[in-house]
């Protein structure tokens, strides 16, 4: 494996933790339990944020907040777009970036929200909860594709 | 998920939380050239112990989120699978394993290039030299970059100059985010028009692969040229060693992890760091050697020709000469051309390569590790290799007094360009000769190569004990 596949697969590995325990702190603070990992909250409002900054300039071009990659926008859109690759697909699924870009403002406001111990609606909670679930879920299976290798048969020099 | 499931992850996990702590236990018995892979383990023994708490938590929370207790477990599986390879990591940073009279070196070098980064030397078995590191370390064992040499080549010192190169990866990232988002804006206006006949991926992921084919090609490029900023012709030298063993022409692909042609990277190397002409037309095969200015390589060569090492200033000429001519050629960039997406992204390659190269030269002036600075000392390891003496220290008068003789010790590059020009010459003068001979020939200089690190390094070490001990 490359340097930078390896990289790759320690961002994606980070990025389904970010998401997966998030999730999970929303979920329980909607339980009536505290907040026990504030900064986890803070780590995924910092990645949505980045993948809103790559909407917005996919939507119009505006380049003042993008940060050094579209990949935090490219996974985002994965788990928008049913979380699938599209290697089966025979055409590309359509991205209404403007759309995408309110929709992850949103995200992100409601787990502000919540970070300042805050209740948001029931809709809001609903669909933030089930966004970074999803999240989590196509990021950890991409992970899961990544570090597992498939037996498969070597070459020998009595094949040739 | 099921409570019994669950259960049979939880103890998967904490199986593996189990072992990975035994793993380390026996790793710390191994004895290691430097106080890193210790350091590591005891960073690595705190984050399981972290582990071990987050799986407790879950646990704790499943009465109220059912749900999400097989997540979390498997999140935590997740990031105990991707840290297995600080074990093998570890194993192959063992004394016997890596080149142990080289790390002290390299770990110096590191420490003035990555400060902030400790750093643990490894061999591994696959034919390359890399490094793993986190640019966004949230832990202390994330801070570690793990430098991987090929272990076929562990007492291959020529090749060991690319270590030079690896360690300028982990220092880029601040001018490769400077320009990224001026280089994104391009692509997607540029690509905007070819996007529906090159792919049928989604646009935003085309954009970003393009942008990544152009960060991938600058980063190999601006080591390239760092290590050539550090080490000089050596750099040079050893990396054309290690590309002829493929193809000179490979085009950047997915495969091949984005990696520029080697063709396109040595073109580069010699236009930037040696400013060395490279363009058809620019140097005809017959030219007399560029000696009007104060070029690198004019410079090195006018010193060995004043210092009575004329041999050294024709074999320099006469390789530099050869490498030219072979990036003169224009065939990786045929390939590159090919695709409209490839095309776009070496454009940019090309507009950022000036700022880049100040970017990476900086960075060896600012550290005191470029090349130049210890020039002069080329000639006299001359004298000491041809004596076959290990060129790890440089012996000179003190003001006029002929008599008094004092000793220092050489830069890591003066030895590597001196041994490299050594080299060459029993290269060409073996060229003839039964292969045992010469590889006989070459493991010898090998040897000798390591031993002047080495006695560099005790140099080192004795100096600042001298220093820090109390005056009697």
């Amino acid at each position: 494996m490359a340097v930078a596949d390896v990289q790759l697969l320690g961002e994606l590995v980070d990025c389904a933790d970010v998401a997966v325990r998030a999730a999970g702190q929303l979920y329980l603070f909607r339980c009536g339990r505290p907040i026990r990992d504030k900064d986890v909250l803070d780590r995924a409002v910092e990645f949505l944020a980045a993948a809103e900054a790559g909407g917005a300039f996919m939507s119009s071009g505006d380049s003042a907040n993008l940060h050094a990659t579209l990949r935090p926008l490219n996974w985002v859109a994965d788990a928008r777009t049913s979380g699938k690759r599209r290697a089966f697909s025979a055409q590309p699924e359509e991205i209404d970036y403007e759309a995408l870009t309110q929709f992850l403002r949103r995200m992100q406001a409601t787990i502000a929200q919540v970070s300042q111990g805050n209740r948001p609606d029931d809709q809001a909670w609903e669909e933030c909860i089930g966004f970074l679930d999803c999240l989590g879920e196509t990021l950890g299976t991409r992970a899961d594709q990544h570090m597992r290798a498939a037996s498969i048969p070597s070459s020998s020099v009595a094949s040739f | 998920m099921d409570i019994s499931l669950l259960n049979r992850l939880r103890t998967l996990v904490v199986f593996e939380v189990d072992t990975f702590e035994k793993q380390l236990g026996r790793l710390r018995s191994l004895h290691y050239p430097s106080g890193a892979a210790s350091s590591l383990i005891d960073n690595l023994v705190n984050e399981l112990r972290g582990h071990r708490q987050e799986i407790n938590q879950v646990l704790a929370d499943f009465p109220d989120d059912p749900e999400r207790a097989g997540r979390a477990l498997r999140s935590q599986h997740r990031l105990l699978v991707q840290k297995l390879r600080y074990l093998s990591s570890l194993e192959d940073a063992e004394t016997v394993r890596a080149p142990w009279s080289l790390v002290p070196s390299i770990e110096w070098l590191a420490s003035a290039l990555l400060p902030d980064k400790p750093l643990l030397a490894t061999c591994t078995q696959s034919l390359n030299y890399g490094i793993r590191w986190n640019p966004a370390p949230k832990s202390a064992v994330q801070r570690f970059a793990i430098l991987e040499l090929p272990a076929i080549h562990k007492t291959n010192a020529f090749l060991h100059v690319l270590v030079g190169h690896e360690l300028f990866h982990p220092i880029l990232q601040e001018f490769l985010k400077s320009r990224a988002a001026d280089v994104i804006s391009r692509l997607r206006t540029a690509l905007n028009p070819i996007a529906s006949q090159v792919t049928k991926d989604r646009f935003d992921e085309l954009v970003e692969q393009v942008r990544y084919i152009w960060q991938r090609a600058l980063e190999e490029l601006m080591c390239d040229m760092g290590c050539a900023a550090i080490f000089g012709p050596a750099a040079v030298f050893a990396s054309a060693m290690l590309h002829i063993g493929g193809n000179l022409d490979e085009p950047p692909s997915l495969e091949g992890s984005f990696y520029p042609p080697p063709r396109y990277r040595l073109r580069e190397v010699l236009r930037y760091a040696f400013q060395a002409p490279v363009d058809e037309g620019q140097q005809s095969p017959d030219a007399e050697p560029d000696q009007s200015d104060d070029k690198p390589l004019p410079r090195l060569a006018r010193l060995l020709s004043d210092r009575g090492f004329g041999w050294a200033r024709d074999v320099l000429e006469k390789q530099f000469k050869i490498i030219q001519g072979e990036v003169q050629k224009q065939t990786d960039l045929e390939q590159v051309n090919q695709y409209p997406w490839l095309k776009l992204a070496y454009e940019e390659v090309q507009g950022s390569l000036p700022q880049a190269w100040d970017y990476v030269r900086d960075k060896a002036q600012s550290t005191s590790t470029s090349w130049l600075e210890t020039i002069e000392d080329i000639p006299k390891l001359l004298e000491s290799i041809g004596l076959l003496v290990p060129p790890g220290e440089i012996r000179e008068t003190v003001g006029e007094d002929s008599s008094q003789l004092r000793t220092r010790s050489p830069s890591l590059s003066a030895i590597s360009i001196a041994m490299w020009l050594y080299r060459l010459r029993e290269e060409e003068q073996d060229a003839v000769k039964a292969e045992d001979n010469e590889l006989r020939r070459y493991h010898r200089l090998c040897r000798l190569m390591l031993k002047a690190f080495e006695d560099v390094e005790i140099r080192r070490e004795y100096d600042s004990r001298k220093k820090a001990a109390p005056a009697s």
